[in-house]
């Protein structure tokens, strides 16, 4: 029984039988191989194949129900077999010049080894050292997989991968294997969803393609379904669900599915589907393999054909060598990676850096991606943050856009390069070029516009201020402080550490810490407190309206002053900057405190005092120092009594305060007054040291003055400087 | 030194002269060029006749159109160029030469012996 397959050669459609077709294939491609050198090689296939394609048809008009076995050989032997141009050929290739005659053709006959029970490194399909390639061969799997999971490695476990690569690099020989020929991953396009990767995975890996499907979309559906819950539940929610390791995670397989989707081909004829199952194909490939050496090479040939060659005849030219001398193995390799010959050690740092590169931007890219994708995907958790961000929902949209377009499609870009220049597969269409450089020209306006939009928003500056009505404290001093509680992140969104202080956010609030003080000379003897709340817009009125409604809570008892943890913004106000300055006025020579709740409650704060709790000056100043650069941040020390002097300046209060209650300690100030004498002491003993070795380091230097020390020291010195310089080119 | 090898050289060197003659009286499709070399008792397979054509037109030696035919996608025809047709002619004066010399050579032998 024959299995009657329907095929497309130059624009005929041919009935065909299934060994035919495959023969055929054969055929063509030892066509091809044999042309390779030749400059119009496509098109001289391209004819042949359509006179292939003619004979055929006229088989079939003759009144055959297909094209089969016989007709094909008949057809072939017309046509003439790439023996008979060799016979043809003979003597021109042997008075060719050597260089001339090797490249791809000698490669087939130089009998390429299928390495049995030893691992070696490829010399002849490698990306760096080819050891992924000899991986591949002795597990028999497609290098393209090796090659991404080394990737996977390198990138997921923090360079492990290279790590590994270069103790494979350097242990394992090197050797000409065979190429891989057998099951090969393709896309499936009769088995998918979206575009049939998982497929293809489950087409190659002989499992129900379901499984893969459910390994790519079970994470972001685990995702969105979080976030749902984490919407719901985010009252007592604590660390249920870790939906940033989650985001991350159904970004890295959507990714790794965008990737396969770009850089598998899709398996389009039959015989590439046989080949992507694995069916059958492999036995005639493995034994046309044997006749012809380099069989599956058809798609590297044509794209990488000269880079081959070039191996080729490196790898050609070095293979007694290496089987002679196995510890030069790896000087020699490094050099052969190389373009030019020599220089090795220089290349040797040349692929290493390379190597490093290629490691160091794909991390970038990943993490980029990574984040990018668990934005995107947390979208469902971003929703009440959008809630204060945009103004209008074109403003909304825009952003988006600049996310997915400005920022996303690059990432995705590159990221598909690398993968290509991993598993080597080159361009099918140049429309994918076309398709991202479209895609990022719109991420381009969709930012600028974006910019636009926020820039207008942000064009005006308002201030409201309102007077405080205060008690004048009965005893000449002023305690600032904090009874609210602290605001604290109440942990609405899983993707968001809960840990966080200074801000707040719910689905209409937004609270946040960004509290400024200013403190002046008083006019008179009074007390005063003003509070001015101010905020960016895109009109005098919107600025102002916006400040108005933020929210800030001051009251004043006795002679304590108590301020708000923080600011409160509605939703409908959205953040545009807004902020809190608290004035107060201190008349000359009376006191004022601040407290510590102050530190804690408030953020961009710089606590100077050693031993103690230091708080991350958070600088988001740059901003708002239109109100700002009348003062720099807050730096008085809390729980420290200052005294207004005359100049408008605070000046500590000469007594350190210990307690609460203000009670001053004598002890204190004798401690310290011992403390500086027992100094001074030290400082003294110090100096006269100082002052001997001096003295001592004078004399030598006139009995030695007229010998070459000077000279010597000198040339130490560069010695030193050019190792330095050399340790630091070799790092 | 094999027979064969130089039988097919002897063939080779007046291959590009034969296709050249054939193609020079009229525009021509490959296979219609195996078939007339084979009624004249001239082996050649088409599998080099193809690159053989590839290669002198890249040469500008000659140049082809897309005929349409009346089963399946159009065929390309080939005909000499001004070029090629220069070529022709001093191949063809070589060949006057060559063949010329080697008769009388040849002849020449017989009648000694």
């Amino acid at each position: 029984m024959k299995k009657i397959i329907n095929i497309n050669l130059a624009g005929r459609v041919i009935p065909i039988e299934d060994s035919a077709y495959e023969s055929l294939q054969r055929y063509i491609e030892s066509l091809r191989r044999y042309f390779a050198n030749e400059e119009g090689r496509d098109e001289i296939i391209n004819d042949i194949e359509s006179r292939v394609a003619e004979l055929m048809n006229d088989k079939v008009r003759k009144g055959a129900t297909a094209v089969t076995d016989a007709d094909i050989e008949e057809i072939i032997n017309s046509m003439g077999r790439v023996e008979d141009f060799e016979k043809t050929d003979a003597e021109e290739k042997a008075s060719a010049s050597a260089g001339q005659a090797s490249g791809t053709y000698t490669q087939t006959q130089s009998e390429p080894k299928r390495a049995k029970g030893r691992l070696y490194r490829d010399g002849s399909d490698k990306f760096l050292g080819g050891v992924c390639a000899g991986i591949a061969n002795y597990m028999n799997v497609d290098p393209a997989i090796v090659r991404l999971l080394f990737a996977i490695i390198t990138f997921g476990g923090f360079g492990m991968g290279i790590l590994i690569y270069l103790a494979l690099w350097i242990i394992l020989p090197v050797r000409d294997l065979d190429t891989y020929v057998g099951k090969r991953l393709f896309r499936n396009p009769d088995d998918r969803v979206i575009s049939g990767v998982a497929g293809g995975l489950g087409a190659y890996f002989n499992k129900p393609s379901w499984a893969f499907r459910l390994i790519f979309a079970a994470p972001l559906l685990l995702n969105i379904l979080f976030g749902v819950l984490n919407g719901i539940f985010f009252m007592w929610q604590r660390d249920i669900f870790p939906n940033i390791f989650i985001g991350s995670f159904s970004g890295t397989f959507v990714l790794a599915y965008i990737i396969l989707w770009i850089v598998l081909p899709e398996a389009r004829s039959p015989f590439e589907k046989m080949e992507m199952r694995g069916e059958k194909v492999d036995v005639n490939r493995i034994k046309q393999n044997v006749q012809e050496g380099m069989s599956d090479f058809k798609t590297r040939m044509q794209n990488w054909g000269e880079e081959v060659k070039e191996t080729a005849q490196r790898v050609g030219g070095r293979a007694q060598e290496f089987a002679r001398t196995q510890g030069a193995d790896f000087a020699s390799d490094f050099r052969q990676v190389s373009r030019p010959a020599g220089h090795g050690c220089l290349h040797a740092i040349g692929v290493i850096i390379k190597a490093f590169f290629i490691f160091i931007a794909g991390c970038i890219t990943l993490a980029l991606f990574a984040a990018f994708m668990a934005i995107l995907f947390g979208g469902v958790a971003w929703w009440p943050i959008n809630n204060f961000l945009w103004t209008s929902s074109i403003q909304k949209g825009l952003a988006w856009g600049t996310l997915i377009f400005f920022i996303g499609v690059p990432i995705v870009g590159f990221m598909t390069w690398l993968v290509r220049r991993i598993v080597r597969v080159r361009s099918h269409s140049r429309y994918l070029g076309w398709v991202f450089g479209g895609l990022w020209t719109l991420g381009w306006i969709c930012a600028v516009f974006f910019a636009v939009s926020i820039a207008k928003d942000v064009r005006e500056y308002e201030r409201a201020t309102s007077e405080v009505s205060l008690i004048q404290p009965a005893a000449g001093k002023l305690v600032v402080n904090v009874n609210e509680p602290e605001i604290h992140y109440g942990g609405g969104f899983g993707w968001l550490r809960h840990d966080n202080t200074g801000w707040d956010i719910t689905d209409d609030t937004l609270k946040y810490n960004n509290v400024k003080f200013r403190i002046g000379k008083s006019e008179d003897s009074l007390y005063r407190t003003s509070v001015s709340k101010y905020s960016f817009g895109s009109t005098k009125r919107d600025a102002q309206e916006r400040a108005e409604r933020i929210i800030f809570n001051v009251s004043n008892k006795d002679s304590i002053l108590n301020l708000g943890s923080g600011l409160s913004i509605d939703r409908n106000s959205k953040f545009r900057g807004q902020g809190v300055i608290v004035d107060i006025q201190v008349p000359v020579g009376k006191k004022i405190r601040f407290d510590e709740s102050l530190v804690h409650a408030y953020n961009p704060w710089v606590v100077r005092r050693s031993g103690r709790e230091y708080r991350r000056y958070w600088r988001d100043d740059y901003r708002y120092n239109i109100d700002w650069d009348y003062d720099d941040y807050f730096d008085w020390d809390p729980n420290v009594d200052y005294v207004m002097g005359s100049d408008g300046k605070l000046i500590k209060a000469e007594k350190a305060v210990t307690d609460s209650t203000g009670v001053y300690e004598k002890k204190a100030e004798k401690d310290r007054l011992k403390e500086l004498e027992e100094k001074e002491r030290k400082n003294e003993k110090e100096r006269q040291d100082i002052e001997r070795e001096k003295q001592k380091l004078q004399e030598q230097q006139n009995r030695t003055d007229s010998n070459s020390t000077g000279f010597k020291r000198k040339d130490n010195d560069t010695e030193v400087a050019s190792l330095t310089l050399f340790s630091a080119l070799v790092i | 030194m094999n027979i064969e090898n130089t039988q097919s050289q002897m063939r080779k060197g007046i291959l590009e002269f034969c296709i050249l003659s054939i193609i020079r009286r009229g525009e021509a499709y490959p296979s219609d060029i195996v078939e007339e070399m084979k009624a004249a008792n001239l082996q050649i397979l088409e599998g080099t006749l193809y690159p053989l054509l590839t290669r002198l037109k890249n040469a500008d030696m000659l140049t082809y159109r897309w005929v349409e035919s009346n089963s399946g996608p159009p065929r390309k025809y080939f005909s000499l160029t001004q070029k090629g047709e220069a070529f022709y002619n001093e191949l063809e004066q070589t060949w006057q030469e060559l063949s010329n010399g080697v008769n009388a050579l040849t002849n020449k032998k017989e009648n000694n012996s």
